[in-house]
Protein backbone atom coordinates (compact mmCIF):
# COMPACT_ATOMS: atom_id res chain seq x y z
CA UNK A 1 0.00 0.00 0.00
CA UNK A 2 2.86 2.73 1.03
CA UNK A 3 4.77 1.21 -1.63
CA UNK A 4 1.65 1.84 -4.03
CA UNK A 5 0.90 5.24 -2.85
CA UNK A 6 4.72 5.79 -2.83
CA UNK A 7 4.98 5.49 -6.26
CA UNK A 8 2.59 7.96 -8.06
CA UNK A 9 4.20 10.47 -5.49
CA UNK A 10 7.43 9.47 -6.69
CA UNK A 11 6.37 9.52 -10.62
CA UNK A 12 4.87 13.42 -9.44
CA UNK A 13 8.19 14.34 -7.77
CA UNK A 14 9.90 13.20 -10.58
CA UNK A 15 8.02 14.89 -13.19
CA UNK A 16 7.26 18.14 -11.29
CA UNK A 17 10.75 19.31 -12.83
CA UNK A 18 10.75 18.38 -15.89
CA UNK A 19 7.17 20.02 -16.42
CA UNK A 20 8.38 23.13 -15.22
CA UNK A 21 11.40 22.87 -17.35
CA UNK A 22 8.86 22.04 -20.30
CA UNK A 23 6.51 25.06 -19.49
CA UNK A 24 9.57 27.42 -19.46
CA UNK A 25 10.72 26.23 -23.13
CA UNK A 26 7.51 26.57 -24.48
CA UNK A 27 7.10 29.91 -22.68
CA UNK A 28 10.08 30.77 -24.33
CA UNK A 29 9.40 29.38 -27.53
CA UNK A 30 5.96 31.36 -28.21
CA UNK A 31 7.71 34.54 -27.30
CA UNK A 32 10.01 34.09 -29.68
CA UNK A 33 7.57 32.89 -32.05
CA UNK A 34 5.62 36.32 -31.59
CA UNK A 35 8.83 38.03 -31.32
CA UNK A 36 9.32 37.33 -34.92
CA UNK A 37 5.90 37.78 -36.39
CA UNK A 38 5.52 41.04 -34.37
CA UNK A 39 8.86 41.29 -36.43
CA UNK A 40 6.92 40.65 -39.22
CA UNK A 41 4.11 42.59 -38.82
CA UNK A 42 5.96 45.89 -38.68
CA UNK A 43 8.81 45.08 -40.81
CA UNK A 44 12.30 46.25 -40.29
CA UNK A 45 11.90 50.36 -39.25
CA UNK A 46 12.47 52.81 -41.76
CA UNK A 47 15.64 54.13 -42.10
CA UNK A 48 16.48 57.69 -42.32
CA UNK A 49 18.63 60.66 -43.88
CA UNK A 50 19.23 63.68 -42.73
CA UNK A 51 19.55 67.05 -44.46
CA UNK A 52 20.29 70.70 -43.10
CA UNK A 53 19.63 73.89 -43.37
CA UNK A 54 22.24 76.88 -43.77
CA UNK A 55 22.12 80.11 -41.69
CA UNK A 56 22.87 83.34 -42.22
CA UNK A 57 26.44 83.99 -41.58
CA UNK A 58 27.67 86.44 -39.36
CA UNK A 59 28.45 90.09 -40.55
CA UNK A 60 32.46 91.44 -39.70
CA UNK A 61 33.11 93.84 -37.39
CA UNK A 62 31.69 96.89 -39.82
CA UNK A 63 33.99 99.57 -40.60
CA UNK A 64 32.43 103.25 -39.21
CA UNK A 65 33.71 106.86 -40.59
CA UNK A 66 33.32 110.06 -38.91
CA UNK A 67 31.25 112.81 -41.08
CA UNK A 68 28.69 115.27 -40.16
CA UNK A 69 26.69 111.84 -40.20
CA UNK A 70 27.87 108.85 -39.24
CA UNK A 71 29.01 106.54 -42.74
CA UNK A 72 28.89 102.42 -41.49
CA UNK A 73 30.29 99.93 -44.14
CA UNK A 74 30.50 95.96 -43.78
CA UNK A 75 32.19 93.43 -45.96
CA UNK A 76 28.77 91.54 -47.53
CA UNK A 77 27.80 87.77 -46.91
CA UNK A 78 26.47 84.91 -48.42
CA UNK A 79 24.13 82.68 -47.07
CA UNK A 80 25.11 79.53 -49.93
CA UNK A 81 27.70 79.35 -53.02
CA UNK A 82 26.13 82.82 -55.04
CA UNK A 83 23.46 83.11 -52.83
CA UNK A 84 24.14 86.57 -51.09
CA UNK A 85 22.29 88.10 -48.08
CA UNK A 86 19.09 90.15 -49.30
CA UNK A 87 19.18 93.17 -46.52
CA UNK A 88 21.53 94.18 -43.79
CA UNK A 89 20.23 96.15 -40.25
CA UNK A 90 22.59 98.36 -39.06
CA UNK A 91 21.72 99.02 -35.18
CA UNK A 92 23.24 101.96 -33.57
CA UNK A 93 24.10 101.52 -30.20
CA UNK A 94 24.39 104.77 -27.36
CA UNK A 95 24.89 103.41 -24.27
CA UNK A 96 22.28 100.47 -23.62
CA UNK A 97 19.91 101.86 -25.95
CA UNK A 98 20.19 100.22 -29.21
CA UNK A 99 17.60 100.97 -32.11
CA UNK A 100 17.80 100.17 -35.94
CA UNK A 101 19.74 103.17 -38.13
CA UNK A 102 19.37 101.63 -41.45
CA UNK A 103 17.94 98.54 -43.28
CA UNK A 104 19.27 98.33 -46.47
CA UNK A 105 18.69 95.90 -49.22
CA UNK A 106 21.60 94.38 -50.63
CA UNK A 107 21.62 95.67 -54.07
CA UNK A 108 22.37 99.05 -52.47
CA UNK A 109 25.42 97.91 -51.40
CA UNK A 110 27.18 97.30 -48.22
CA UNK A 111 27.13 100.80 -46.26
CA UNK A 112 25.16 102.91 -45.17
CA UNK A 113 25.19 106.38 -43.62
CA UNK A 114 23.22 106.80 -40.12
CA UNK A 115 21.14 110.39 -40.71
CA UNK A 116 19.58 109.84 -37.47
CA UNK A 117 22.61 109.82 -35.12
CA UNK A 118 21.91 112.43 -32.16
CA UNK A 119 25.07 114.65 -32.87
CA UNK A 120 27.46 115.12 -29.86
CA UNK A 121 27.15 111.61 -28.68
CA UNK A 122 29.15 108.06 -28.93
CA UNK A 123 28.08 105.35 -30.50
CA UNK A 124 28.86 101.49 -31.98
CA UNK A 125 27.10 100.51 -34.77
CA UNK A 126 26.21 96.18 -35.55
CA UNK A 127 25.31 94.83 -38.51
CA UNK A 128 23.36 91.86 -38.83
CA UNK A 129 22.55 90.15 -42.33
CA UNK A 130 18.79 88.78 -42.94
CA UNK A 131 17.48 86.49 -45.90
CA UNK A 132 13.89 85.74 -46.85
CA UNK A 133 11.24 87.45 -44.34
CA UNK A 134 12.49 85.37 -41.18
CA UNK A 135 15.74 84.37 -40.94
CA UNK A 136 18.27 86.62 -39.68
CA UNK A 137 21.96 86.67 -38.54
CA UNK A 138 23.69 87.70 -35.52
CA UNK A 139 25.01 91.22 -34.91
CA UNK A 140 28.29 91.46 -35.85
CA UNK A 141 30.77 92.55 -33.44
CA UNK A 142 30.34 96.36 -32.63
CA UNK A 143 32.55 98.61 -34.61
CA UNK A 144 34.80 101.35 -33.16
CA UNK A 145 33.14 104.29 -31.62
CA UNK A 146 32.25 107.10 -33.45
CA UNK A 147 31.03 110.65 -32.12
CA UNK A 148 29.12 112.53 -34.35
CA UNK A 149 30.04 116.31 -34.74
CA UNK A 150 28.00 118.66 -32.91
CA UNK A 151 26.22 119.68 -29.46
CA UNK A 152 24.86 116.83 -27.61
CA UNK A 153 20.92 118.00 -26.08
CA UNK A 154 18.65 115.13 -24.31
CA UNK A 155 17.21 112.87 -26.40
CA UNK A 156 14.77 110.14 -25.52
CA UNK A 157 15.02 106.47 -27.39
CA UNK A 158 12.59 103.93 -26.29
CA UNK A 159 11.72 105.06 -23.07
CA UNK A 160 15.11 106.19 -21.99
CA UNK A 161 16.25 109.25 -21.95
CA UNK A 162 19.67 110.02 -22.65
CA UNK A 163 22.21 113.27 -21.24
CA UNK A 164 25.70 114.17 -22.65
CA UNK A 165 27.94 112.65 -20.39
CA UNK A 166 31.73 113.47 -20.76
CA UNK A 167 33.31 113.06 -24.35
CA UNK A 168 29.84 112.31 -25.93
CA UNK A 169 29.73 109.49 -23.48
CA UNK A 170 25.84 108.54 -24.03
CA UNK A 171 24.06 108.36 -20.57
CA UNK A 172 20.33 106.87 -19.71
CA UNK A 173 18.83 108.09 -16.72
CA UNK A 174 15.50 106.65 -17.28
CA UNK A 175 14.91 103.28 -19.07
CA UNK A 176 11.67 101.67 -19.28
CA UNK A 177 10.84 97.91 -18.93
CA UNK A 178 12.96 95.79 -20.76
CA UNK A 179 9.67 94.64 -22.42
CA UNK A 180 9.89 97.61 -23.99
CA UNK A 181 13.35 98.04 -25.12
CA UNK A 182 14.99 97.49 -28.50
CA UNK A 183 16.40 94.37 -29.19
CA UNK A 184 20.08 94.95 -30.96
CA UNK A 185 19.07 92.71 -33.93
CA UNK A 186 15.54 93.62 -34.11
CA UNK A 187 14.31 94.91 -37.57
CA UNK A 188 12.23 98.15 -36.69
CA UNK A 189 10.21 99.50 -39.57
CA UNK A 190 7.44 102.03 -39.51
CA UNK A 191 6.20 105.20 -38.37
CA UNK A 192 8.52 107.33 -35.84
CA UNK A 193 7.89 106.00 -32.62
CA UNK A 194 6.53 108.43 -29.70
CA UNK A 195 8.43 109.45 -27.27
CA UNK A 196 9.41 106.63 -25.01
CA UNK A 197 7.13 103.78 -26.65
CA UNK A 198 8.86 101.41 -28.63
CA UNK A 199 7.93 99.91 -31.82
CA UNK A 200 7.02 96.10 -32.19
CA UNK A 201 10.07 94.06 -34.23
CA UNK A 202 8.33 93.26 -37.62
CA UNK A 203 8.93 89.95 -38.11
CA UNK A 204 7.89 90.17 -41.89
CA UNK A 205 10.44 91.81 -44.29
CA UNK A 206 11.17 95.31 -43.63
CA UNK A 207 10.72 97.59 -45.57
CA UNK A 208 13.59 100.00 -47.55
CA UNK A 209 15.14 102.01 -45.33
CA UNK A 210 12.43 102.49 -42.52
CA UNK A 211 14.19 103.57 -39.60
CA UNK A 212 13.34 105.06 -36.23
CA UNK A 213 14.60 108.38 -35.31
CA UNK A 214 15.43 108.91 -31.92
CA UNK A 215 12.97 111.87 -30.58
CA UNK A 216 14.16 114.60 -28.64
CA UNK A 217 13.26 115.84 -25.50
CA UNK A 218 13.93 117.72 -22.71
CA UNK A 219 15.06 115.44 -19.78
CA UNK A 220 12.82 114.31 -16.63
CA UNK A 221 14.21 116.72 -13.58
CA UNK A 222 16.38 115.08 -11.46
CA UNK A 223 14.98 112.41 -8.97
CA UNK A 224 11.70 112.18 -11.49
CA UNK A 225 12.80 108.83 -12.83
CA UNK A 226 11.05 105.89 -12.71
CA UNK A 227 10.04 104.64 -9.61
CA UNK A 228 11.61 102.12 -7.54
CA UNK A 229 14.14 101.47 -10.96
CA UNK A 230 17.42 102.41 -9.90
CA UNK A 231 19.06 104.99 -13.17
CA UNK A 232 20.99 102.77 -15.15
CA UNK A 233 22.72 103.53 -18.12
CA UNK A 234 26.02 102.19 -19.71
CA UNK A 235 29.14 103.83 -21.50
CA UNK A 236 32.08 103.26 -22.84
CA UNK A 237 35.62 104.45 -21.65
CA UNK A 238 37.00 106.44 -24.77
CA UNK A 239 39.53 103.49 -26.43
CA UNK A 240 36.89 100.84 -25.92
CA UNK A 241 34.50 99.02 -27.95
CA UNK A 242 32.86 97.06 -25.27
CA UNK A 243 29.57 99.03 -23.04
CA UNK A 244 30.47 99.05 -19.66
CA UNK A 245 28.49 100.40 -16.72
CA UNK A 246 29.66 104.28 -15.30
CA UNK A 247 28.68 106.11 -12.44
CA UNK A 248 25.61 108.58 -13.08
CA UNK A 249 27.06 112.22 -12.30
CA UNK A 250 25.10 113.68 -9.10
CA UNK A 251 23.00 115.95 -9.18
CA UNK A 252 22.55 116.11 -12.86
CA UNK A 253 22.98 119.90 -14.15
CA UNK A 254 19.81 121.79 -14.82
CA UNK A 255 19.05 121.70 -19.01
CA UNK A 256 17.17 123.75 -20.64
CA UNK A 257 14.07 122.34 -22.14
CA UNK A 258 14.21 121.52 -25.95
CA UNK A 259 12.20 120.62 -28.51
CA UNK A 260 13.84 119.33 -31.82
CA UNK A 261 12.00 117.27 -34.61
CA UNK A 262 14.43 114.76 -36.63
CA UNK A 263 14.42 114.52 -40.62
CA UNK A 264 12.42 112.34 -42.30
CA UNK A 265 13.53 108.77 -42.77
CA UNK A 266 15.36 108.47 -46.31
CA UNK A 267 16.46 105.61 -47.72
CA UNK A 268 19.79 104.34 -48.07
CA UNK B 1 7.38 36.03 -56.35
CA UNK B 2 8.66 37.22 -52.56
CA UNK B 3 7.57 39.77 -51.20
CA UNK B 4 10.14 42.67 -50.04
CA UNK B 5 10.62 45.28 -48.57
CA UNK B 6 13.42 48.35 -49.44
CA UNK B 7 14.39 50.91 -46.74
CA UNK B 8 16.18 53.52 -48.64
CA UNK B 9 19.18 55.51 -48.10
CA UNK B 10 20.57 58.38 -49.50
CA UNK B 11 24.11 59.13 -50.29
CA UNK B 12 23.73 62.87 -51.14
CA UNK B 13 26.21 65.44 -51.67
CA UNK B 14 25.51 69.37 -51.97
CA UNK B 15 26.21 71.29 -54.91
CA UNK B 16 26.45 75.00 -55.76
CA UNK B 17 24.01 76.71 -56.77
CA UNK B 18 23.62 79.19 -59.48
CA UNK B 19 20.24 81.55 -58.94
CA UNK B 20 17.23 80.27 -61.05
CA UNK B 21 18.83 76.53 -60.63
CA UNK B 22 18.02 73.93 -58.93
CA UNK B 23 20.33 71.76 -56.73
CA UNK B 24 20.44 68.28 -57.53
CA UNK B 25 21.82 65.09 -55.27
CA UNK B 26 22.44 61.86 -55.33
CA UNK B 27 20.88 59.40 -53.69
CA UNK B 28 22.12 55.70 -53.97
CA UNK B 29 20.09 52.72 -52.66
CA UNK B 30 22.01 49.43 -52.07
CA UNK B 31 20.14 46.29 -51.96
CA UNK B 32 21.11 44.23 -48.75
CA UNK B 33 19.59 40.54 -47.77
CA UNK B 34 17.10 40.96 -44.77
CA UNK B 35 15.38 37.76 -43.63
CA UNK B 36 15.03 34.69 -46.43
CA UNK B 37 12.34 36.70 -47.79
CA UNK B 38 12.75 40.06 -47.32
CA UNK B 39 15.36 42.43 -48.89
CA UNK B 40 16.48 46.09 -47.72
CA UNK B 41 18.56 48.83 -48.77
CA UNK B 42 21.22 50.13 -46.59
CA UNK B 43 21.81 53.85 -46.66
CA UNK B 44 24.68 55.40 -47.25
CA UNK B 45 23.93 58.90 -46.34
CA UNK B 46 25.93 62.22 -46.62
CA UNK B 47 23.90 65.10 -45.48
CA UNK B 48 22.75 68.08 -47.47
CA UNK B 49 24.04 71.14 -45.23
CA UNK B 50 22.75 74.02 -47.18
CA UNK B 51 19.09 74.66 -47.49
CA UNK B 52 17.57 78.15 -47.13
CA UNK B 53 14.44 79.91 -47.49
CA UNK B 54 13.31 79.24 -51.40
CA UNK B 55 15.80 76.38 -52.30
CA UNK B 56 14.50 74.11 -54.15
CA UNK B 57 16.96 70.33 -53.89
CA UNK B 58 15.97 67.81 -56.31
CA UNK B 59 17.36 64.39 -54.83
CA UNK B 60 18.10 61.62 -57.80
CA UNK B 61 17.41 58.52 -56.83
CA UNK B 62 19.15 55.29 -58.11
CA UNK B 63 18.65 51.78 -57.09
CA UNK B 64 21.20 49.23 -56.96
CA UNK B 65 20.44 45.16 -56.97
CA UNK B 66 23.21 43.09 -56.14
CA UNK B 67 21.43 39.89 -56.33
CA UNK B 68 20.90 37.73 -58.67
CA UNK B 69 17.28 37.60 -59.56
CA UNK B 70 15.18 41.12 -60.49
CA UNK B 71 13.54 43.43 -58.18
CA UNK B 72 10.25 45.26 -58.75
CA UNK B 73 9.74 48.37 -57.01
CA UNK B 74 6.28 49.09 -56.71
CA UNK B 75 6.32 52.51 -54.41
CA UNK B 76 8.78 54.97 -53.05
CA UNK B 77 8.09 57.67 -50.35
CA UNK B 78 9.79 60.32 -47.94
CA UNK B 79 8.25 61.71 -44.78
CA UNK B 80 9.88 64.03 -42.75
CA UNK B 81 9.47 62.98 -39.46
CA UNK B 82 11.72 65.18 -37.27
CA UNK B 83 14.09 68.08 -37.04
CA UNK B 84 17.05 68.82 -34.85
CA UNK B 85 15.45 72.37 -33.22
CA UNK B 86 12.83 72.49 -31.15
CA UNK B 87 11.50 75.98 -32.72
CA UNK B 88 11.52 74.38 -36.19
CA UNK B 89 8.68 71.99 -36.31
CA UNK B 90 8.63 69.12 -39.23
CA UNK B 91 5.86 70.71 -41.23
CA UNK B 92 5.43 71.69 -45.07
CA UNK B 93 5.75 75.75 -43.46
CA UNK B 94 9.57 74.85 -42.74
CA UNK B 95 10.56 72.38 -45.59
CA UNK B 96 8.06 70.77 -48.34
CA UNK B 97 8.97 67.05 -49.53
CA UNK B 98 7.63 66.81 -52.84
CA UNK B 99 6.15 63.08 -53.98
CA UNK B 100 8.60 60.76 -55.55
CA UNK B 101 8.34 61.66 -59.24
CA UNK B 102 9.61 58.66 -61.45
CA UNK B 103 7.88 55.46 -62.94
CA UNK B 104 6.20 52.92 -60.84
CA UNK B 105 6.99 49.85 -61.15
CA UNK B 106 10.12 49.37 -62.07
CA UNK B 107 12.53 46.86 -62.44
CA UNK B 108 15.96 46.76 -61.35
CA UNK B 109 17.54 43.74 -62.97
CA UNK B 110 20.08 41.03 -61.66
CA UNK B 111 23.10 42.90 -60.57
CA UNK B 112 22.53 46.35 -62.08
CA UNK B 113 22.15 49.57 -61.39
CA UNK B 114 18.99 52.33 -62.60
CA UNK B 115 18.37 55.68 -61.75
CA UNK B 116 14.85 55.84 -61.25
CA UNK B 117 13.28 58.89 -60.06
CA UNK B 118 13.85 62.06 -57.62
CA UNK B 119 12.53 63.23 -54.38
CA UNK B 120 12.50 66.61 -54.37
CA UNK B 121 12.95 68.81 -51.41
CA UNK B 122 11.32 72.86 -51.35
CA UNK B 123 12.11 75.25 -48.49
CA UNK B 124 9.95 77.96 -48.56
CA UNK B 125 10.06 81.10 -47.58
CA UNK B 126 7.80 80.66 -44.52
CA UNK B 127 10.42 78.76 -43.08
CA UNK B 128 11.55 80.03 -39.48
CA UNK B 129 14.28 81.56 -37.90
CA UNK B 130 13.89 79.03 -35.75
CA UNK B 131 15.33 76.63 -38.53
CA UNK B 132 18.64 77.97 -39.15
CA UNK B 133 21.33 75.36 -38.60
CA UNK B 134 18.58 72.69 -38.19
CA UNK B 135 18.60 69.30 -39.19
CA UNK B 136 15.60 67.41 -40.93
CA UNK B 137 14.95 63.94 -40.92
CA UNK B 138 13.29 61.48 -43.37
CA UNK B 139 12.10 58.28 -43.23
CA UNK B 140 12.23 56.81 -47.06
CA UNK B 141 10.19 54.21 -47.92
CA UNK B 142 10.08 51.67 -50.99
CA UNK B 143 8.10 48.73 -51.61
CA UNK B 144 9.67 45.93 -53.85
CA UNK B 145 8.88 42.43 -55.07
CA UNK B 146 11.52 39.62 -56.00
CA UNK B 147 10.52 39.87 -59.98
CA UNK B 148 10.29 35.57 -60.76
CA UNK B 149 10.38 36.43 -64.50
Amino acid sequence: MRGRSAGPAGRRRFLQPLLLALGVAVALAAGGGVGRLTGWATGSPPETFTVYAGKVPRVAKPRVYRHTQPRISWTSVEIAPDRPAQRYLVTRHLGSVAQLACNVPAAAGPRCTDVHAPAGYRATYTVAATYGPSWVGPASEPSRMVETPGVPVPIAIAGATILPGAAGTPIVVRTAPPAARTRPSAAVSGPPAAPGIEPEPQPSEPAAGAVVPPVVRPPAPPGHGTPGEPAKESGRDPGQDRPGPIELPAPVPDLEPVEKELPAVTDE
Amino acid sequence: MAAGAILAGAAAWGTGLRPGETAEDAMTLVARQGTAAQYTFAVRSTPVDDLYPGAERRLALTMTNPYGFDLLVTAVRADLVSTTRPGCAPVPANLVVRAYAGDLPVRIGAGAERETGAVALHMPNTVVDDCQRAGFTFAVHADATRDAR
